[in-house]
C-alpha cells in the first residue's frame, strides 16, 4: 500500500547518528518529516565505543550544537566521564571527549524524536527507493508499505550489504545481532550510483565483574567537566525537556556523576598468540575485500606493522551505569573466537575475563561521495541525499554532522531554497563535506584537526560565533538563542576592543596578556563575565597574530570560492583548458572555482583559464 | 618561456634539465622531509591519547634545519638562473679615454659605442649581449671614472659605481700611459681575482707597466684595441673567468625562476619562524602552522601537497589506534 498521498517533505531512512540529526533538523525547520528505522530500539546506537568527541570530533560536536543539533546536549546529559584532551596545548586544539551511558544515550534521543513536532518515526526496513523521471519520490519497505516524500535522506551506516567476520565465520548484518539491508544496494546501482566496499572493526565486550581492576591503572574524568552544548545561550528547557532519570533530581547537572576508565596493555604472550594465529584472521586470510581505517587498526595489524613495539595500550571503557559491560578500546580484531579468548586472557587484569560479545569486523557498501554535490544531494538522482557511513566516513560525530546538513538541505530542496554549504574556513563540518565531495576517500574517513588548514580559527568554544548566522538563517535555533549569541558576540567584541585600547602601566591589556600568556591578570569587571566569554576573549587576544594571519589567508583564498561555476558549463568548449582537465571538470561538476582547484590533477593554470572565462562572462 | 629566452648553450641545457625534473626531484626531497617533520608534530596534536613515544622536538628541529638548508641552497641558484637567462653581468670600468668603448666594440664585433679621442664620451650606459664560448655575457660600458670630474660627469660616475655594485664580472681597463684608477670602497671590496680582469690597453703606445700594489694578484692582459694585438687572449681570459663563476652543470643543478624564488623565500621565512619556535619550545599548533605554511609555499612550485600525504607519513611512522 501507499501510506501517504501527500508526500512528506523529507523521508529519512535510518536512525543512527546521521539519521536522527537529519530528521530533527528537518522537523525543527518545520518540514513534515518521516524517520524510518529497521529497529526502533536501536535508535542512535553506539555500535563501537561508547564515547563522543575527542580530537577534532569534539569541536565538530560543538559545531553541531551551534547548528541546533542534538548530539552535544544528548552527550552532556548521558555522559558518565568527561575529559578535555590537549589541555596543555592551545585552545584551538583542545577537544572535549565524553564516555556515555550507551543505553541512556539512545533512550534520550528516542524520546526526543518522539516528542518532536512535525516528525513521525516508524519501524520498517527500506528495501528500495522509488524513482520517477530521474528523481526519487519515496521508498518501499519490507512491510510492503510505500512512503512518498519530496526528498529522501539515506543513512544506511554499515547495514548496506553488511557482512560480519569473526575468523572464518561470516554473518550477514550491519551489527552483531542486527539485520543487513540486502536489496537497497540494487536501487542505487539501478540509478547509476557507484558502490564500493569498506571495512571496520570492533573489539570484544567484557563482563566487568570478571575483571581484576587492581591490575590496571585508573583514568578519571576531569573534575570540572567541559560540556559540549552551549548551555550559556541555549534555551533552558532544552536540557530538561525530556523526562529522564536523573535529569530532574535536585542538584543534578551534566557531568556531576562520573565513572572511571581503566588502562592495561597487551603482553609478549598476546603478541605471540596473535602472530601464531595470523592466518586465521579474516583480515589476513583474504576473506575481507573492503579497506579498513589506518587510524583504527586491528590488533593483528598493530603487531604486524609495528613489530618492534613490545606492547599496546588498552582502555576499558564502561558501557553505562546500569550495565557491567566494558568495551576494550584498542583490541579490535577479526581473529576467531577461540583466539580472541586466549588473547584476552593474556592481558593483565583480564586473565579471567568473560566475553559478553566477541570482536568482529564488518564490511559494507558505501557510495563514493564524489558523486554528491556539496549539499550532499546526489548528482545522479535529484532529491536524494546521503549522510554518514554510506559516504565513506567513520565516527558518530562525522555522521551526525552530515546528517544535520543533509536534513537542512533536503528541506531547502523541497522548498526551493538555497542549500547550507559551509566553507573550509568556517568549520570542521565544512572541511569534512568539502573533502568528501571533492576528494572522496578510500578508507573510512575520520576528521583530524590537521585536515583543516585554518584550524587555529576552530577552537571549540567559538563554534557558535562561527556558525550562529547559518543556524539563524535556516531556522535551526530559537529567536531567543540567536539573541543571546548576538549579545555574547557583542560582549566579546567589547572586551577585545577595550583590551587593545586601554593602557595599563604603559602598555595595552592586550600587549600585557600576550606577554604574560593565558594566566595573566585581567580587569575585575572582565573577571565577572561568563567563562565562555572570558575564554573566547583570552584566546583571541593571546593568539591575535596567528588568528590575524589565518584571516589573511582566508581572505586571499575566498576570492576563488566566490566564483560560481554553472552546472551546465561546457568545459570542452573552454579555450585553453587541457582536455583531461575538461574531462575531469565535466564529470565532477564543481560548485565553484575553489572546489575545482581542490580536485586532484587540476593545475593552477587551469584555474586561471576558468577565472578569466568567468570574469569575462560576468563582464559581458 | 625560459626556453625561448635561453641565450646560450649552457642556458639551454639548464632549462632542459629543469624541465626534465631536476627541480622536481629536489622539491620532492624537501617536501618529503618536511612532511616527516610535520607528521612528528601533528601526531602529538591529533593523537594525544595514544601510546606514542615521548615527543622528541630535537628530531623535528634537525629535520626543519635540513629543509631550511635545502631551501636556501635552491634559493642560491636563483642568481645562477638569472645569469643563465640574462647573461653574466659584466661591467667595463676605467678612466675616461682608457678605451672602454673601443674594447666593447671589439668584443661585440661591430661599432656599438661611439668612440672618440675626446675623453668622457660615454655618458649613457651601453649594454650588449654577446656569446663567448659557452657563456652569455651582458657587457655594460660605463662612464669613465674621471679623478677630477665636472658636475655632469659626477652623476655619470655615481651611476657607474651603482651598476658596478651589482655586476658579476669586472673588466678594468687602463691605458698603459695612464695607469691609475680611483674606485669607491664598495667596488674595491668586490673586485677579486676570481671576477676581475685588468686590461692594459694601448700597448701600441707603450709597454705594459707593472701592476701597482693595490691591484696585486689580479689577472691582467695587455692588448691594443687599435691593432687587435692580444684580443684573442682577452676572450680566452674572460671565458676562463666566466667558467669559474658558473658551476659545472651536474645532474642535480637547477636554475630557479623568479616565481620559484618568491615561493622559496616564503618557505624560508616560515621555516625560520618554525626553527625559532622549536628553540623557544612554543606550542605545537603554532609550530605546525609555520610548517604548514612552508609546505604550502613549496607546493606552489611542485603542485599542491595534499594533507593526505602528511597523514601517510604519520601513520607510517606512528602506531595510531587504540
Amino acid at each position: 500500500m501507499i501510506y501517504n498521498n501527500l508526500p512528506f517533505d523529507v523521508i529519512v531512512c535510518g536512525a543512527g547518528h546521521a539519521g536522527v540529526e537529519a530528521a530533527l533538523a528537518a522537523a525543527r525547520m518545520g518540514a513534515s518529516t518521516l524517520l524510518l528505522t529497521g529497529n526502533i530500539d536501536t535508535i542512535a546506537q553506539m555500535s563501537c565505543n561508547p564515547a563522543i568527541g575527542g580530537q577534532a570530533k569534539g569541536q565538530m560536536v560543538r559545531e553541531i550544537d551551534a547548528l541546533g543539533g542534538e548530539m552535544a546536549i544528548n552527550t552532556d546529559v548521558t555522559g558518565i566521564q568527561f575529559r578535555l584532551l590537549n589541555e596543555s596545548k592551545g585552545a584551538a586544539v583542545q577537544s572535549p571527549r565524553a564516555q556515555c551511558d550507551k543505553k541512556a544515550y539512545q533512550f534520550r534521543l528516542k524520546h526526543t524524536l518522539e516528542l518532536q513536532a512535525n516528525l513521525r518515526v516508524f519501524q520498517a526496513t527500506v528495501t528500495e527507493l522509488v524513482y520517477e523521471a530521474g528523481k526519487v519520490v519515496g521508498c518501499r519497505t519490507n512491510l510492503d508499505i510505500e512512503f512518498r516524500g519530496q526528498t529522501v535522506v539515506v543513512t544506511t551506516g554499515t547495514f548496506l550489504r553488511g557482512l560480519m567476520h569473526i575468523g572464518q565465520n561470516k554473518n550477514e548484518g550491519g551489527r552483531l545481532g542486527d539485520f543487513s539491508a540486502k536489496t537497497l544496494s540494487a536501487s542505487f546501482l539501478q540509478a547509476g550510483i557507484e558502490l564500493q566496499r569498506l571495512k571496520t572493526g570492533t573489539p570484544p565486550r567484557l563482563l566487568g565483574r570478571s575483571l581484576d581492576f587492581t591490575r590496571m591503572q585508573e583514568q578519571k574524568g576531569d573534575e570540572r567537566p567541559t560540556l559540549f552544548a552551549f548551555h550559556d545561550t541555549r534555551d533552558p528547557q532544552d536540557l530538561f525537556h525530556v523526562e529522564q532519570t536523573g535529569e530532574r533530581r535536585l542538584g543534578w547537572q551534566p557531568g556531576c556523576e562520573q565513572v572511571s576508565c581503566w588502562m592495561t596493555h597487551t603482553t609478549a604472550e598476546t603478541a605471540d598468540i596473535v602472530r601464531r594465529n595470523l592466518h586465521k584472521s579474516a583480515m589476513y586470510s583474504g576473506e575481507i575485500e573492503g579497506v579498513g581505517p589506518r587510524y583504527c587498526p586491528s590488533i593483528e595489524d598493530k603487531f604486524v606493522r609495528f613489530a618492534d613495539k613490545p606492547r599496546h595500550l588498552l582502555f576499558l571503557e564502561p558501557e553505562g551505569r546500569s550495565t557491567n559491560e566494558f568495551y576494550v578500546n584498542g583490541l579490535s580484531t577479526s581473529l576467531p573466537f577461540e583466539v580472541q579468548l586466549e588473547m584476552v586472557h593474556s592481558i593483565p587484569g583480564l586473565e579471567r575475563a568473560e566475553l559478553l560479545r566477541p570482536a568482529y569486523a564488518v564490511e559494507y557498501d558505501f557510495a563514493p561521495p564524489t558523486q554528491l554535490f556539496p549539499s550532499l544531494e546526489s548528482k545522479k538522482v535529484e532529491n536524494l541525499f546521503f549522510a554518514g557511513q554510506i559516504n565513506g566516513t567513520s565516527g558518530y560525530e562525522e555522521a551526525a554532522a552530515q546528517g544535520l546538513v543533509a536534513g537542512v538541505n533536503a528541506v531547502q530542496k523541497a522548498r526551493g531554497g538555497q542549500p547550507l554549504v559551509m566553507q573550509r574556513h568556517e568549520s570542521y563540518i565544512g572541511v569534512l563535506i568539502d573533502d568528501l565531495v571533492t576528494k572522496g576517500t578510500n578508507e573510512p574517513y575520520r576528521m583530524f584537526t590537521s585536515r583543516a588548514e585554518h584550524r587555529l580559527l576552530f577552537n571549540h568554544s567559538s563554534a557558535e560565533l562561527r556558525l550562529g548566522h547559518h543556524a539563524q538563517e535556516h531556522g535551526l535555533i530559537s529567536a531567543g538563542r540567536s539573541l543571546r549569541i548576538q549579545q555574547k558576540r557583542e560582549r566579546i567584541q567589547h572586551w577585545l576592543t577595550l583590551f587593545e585600547k586601554q593602557r595599563i602601566q604603559g602598555e595595552t591589556w592586550g600587549e600585557k596578556m600576550r606577554r604574560g600568556g593565558v594566566g595573566v591578570e585581567t580587569p575585575e569587571l572582565f573577571n565577572q563575565e561568563t567563562l565562555e566569554i572570558r575564554q573566547e576573549v583570552i584566546y583571541n587576544v593571546v593568539y591575535q597574530g596567528y588568528i590575524e594571519r589565518e584571516h589573511r589567508h582566508v581572505k586571499k583564498l575566498s576570492q576563488i570560492e566566490k566564483i560560481r561555476l554553472p552546472a551546465d558549463l561546457d568545459y570542452f568548449a573552454v579555450r585553453g583548458l587541457r582536455r583531461e582537465c575538461a574531462q575531469k571538470l565535466a564529470t565532477f561538476k564543481p560548485f565553484n572555482l575553489g572546489q575545482a582547484s581542490r580536485i586532484s590533477g587540476i593545475n593552477p593554470s587551469d584555474i586561471s583559464v576558468l577565472m578569466i572565462l568567468m570574469e569575462s562572462s560576468h563582464a559581458g | 618561456m625560459d626556453l625561448i629566452h635561453a641565450r646560450s648553450e649552457r642556458a639551454l641545457v639548464a632549462a632542459n634539465r629543469q624541465l626534465r625534473g631536476a627541480l622536481g626531484r629536489q622539491m620532492t626531497v624537501l617536501i618529503d622531509a618536511l612532511l616527516l617533520g610535520l607528521a612528528r608534530v601533528e601526531a602529538y596534536i591529533d593523537f594525544p591519547d595514544e601510546d606514542l613515544p615521548p615527543e622528541d622536538r630535537a628530531v623535528v628541529a634537525a629535520q626543519v634545519a635540513d629543509v631550511l638548508r635545502g631551501t636556501e641552497r635552491l634559493l642560491a641558484t636563483s642568481h645562477y638562473g638569472e645569469v643563465l637567462r640574462h647573461g653574466i653581468k659584466t661591467v667595463i670600468i676605467g678612466e675616461p679615454n682608457a678605451g672602454k668603448s673601443s674594447l666593447l666594440n671589439t668584443l661585440v664585433g661591430r661599432d656599438r659605442a661611439i668612440v672618440s679621442p675626446e675623453p668622457g664620451t660615454t655618458r649613457d650606459f651601453i649594454e650588449e649581449v654577446v656569446n663567448m664560448g659557452p657563456h652569455c655575457l651582458r657587457l655594460i660600458d660605463t662612464a669613465g671614472l674621471n679623478p677630477a670630474p665636472g658636475v655632469v660627469e659626477k652623476l655619470g660616475i655615481e651611476k657607474t659605481f651603482e651598476i658596478a655594485g651589482e655586476a658579476d664580472l669586472f673588466v678594468v681597463v687602463m691605458a698603459v700611459n695612464s695607469p691609475t684608477l680611483l674606485l669607491d670602497n664598495v667596488l674595491r671590496e668586490k673586485i677579486r681575482p676570481e671576477n676581475t680582469l685588468v686590461v692594459w690597453n694601448k700597448i701600441d703606445l707603450a709597454p705594459a707597466p707593472i701592476l701597482p700594489d693595490t691591484w696585486k694578484g689580479l689577472p691582467n692582459i695587455a692588448v691594443s684595441a687599435v691593432t687587435g694585438s692580444g684580443l684573442e687572449g682577452l676572450r680566452a681570459r674572460i671565458i676562463a673567468l666566466a667558467d669559474g663563476l658558473t658551476p659545472t652543470l651536474g645532474e642535480d643543478l637547477v636554475a630557479i625562476n623568479a616565481r620559484h624564488a618568491q615561493s622559496l623565500n616564503q618557505a624560508r621565512a616560515d621555516l625560520a619562524a618554525a626553527a625559532q619556535k622549536l628553540a623557544a619550545g612554543e606550542a605545537a599548533e603554532l609550530l605546525a602552522s609555520d610548517l604548514r605554511g612552508a609546505l604550502a609555499a613549496l607546493g606552489e612550485i611542485s603542485g599542491k601537497v595534499d594533507n593526505e600525504r602528511m597523514l601517510d607519513a604519520l601513520f607510517a611512522n606512528f602506531c595510531i589506534g587504540k
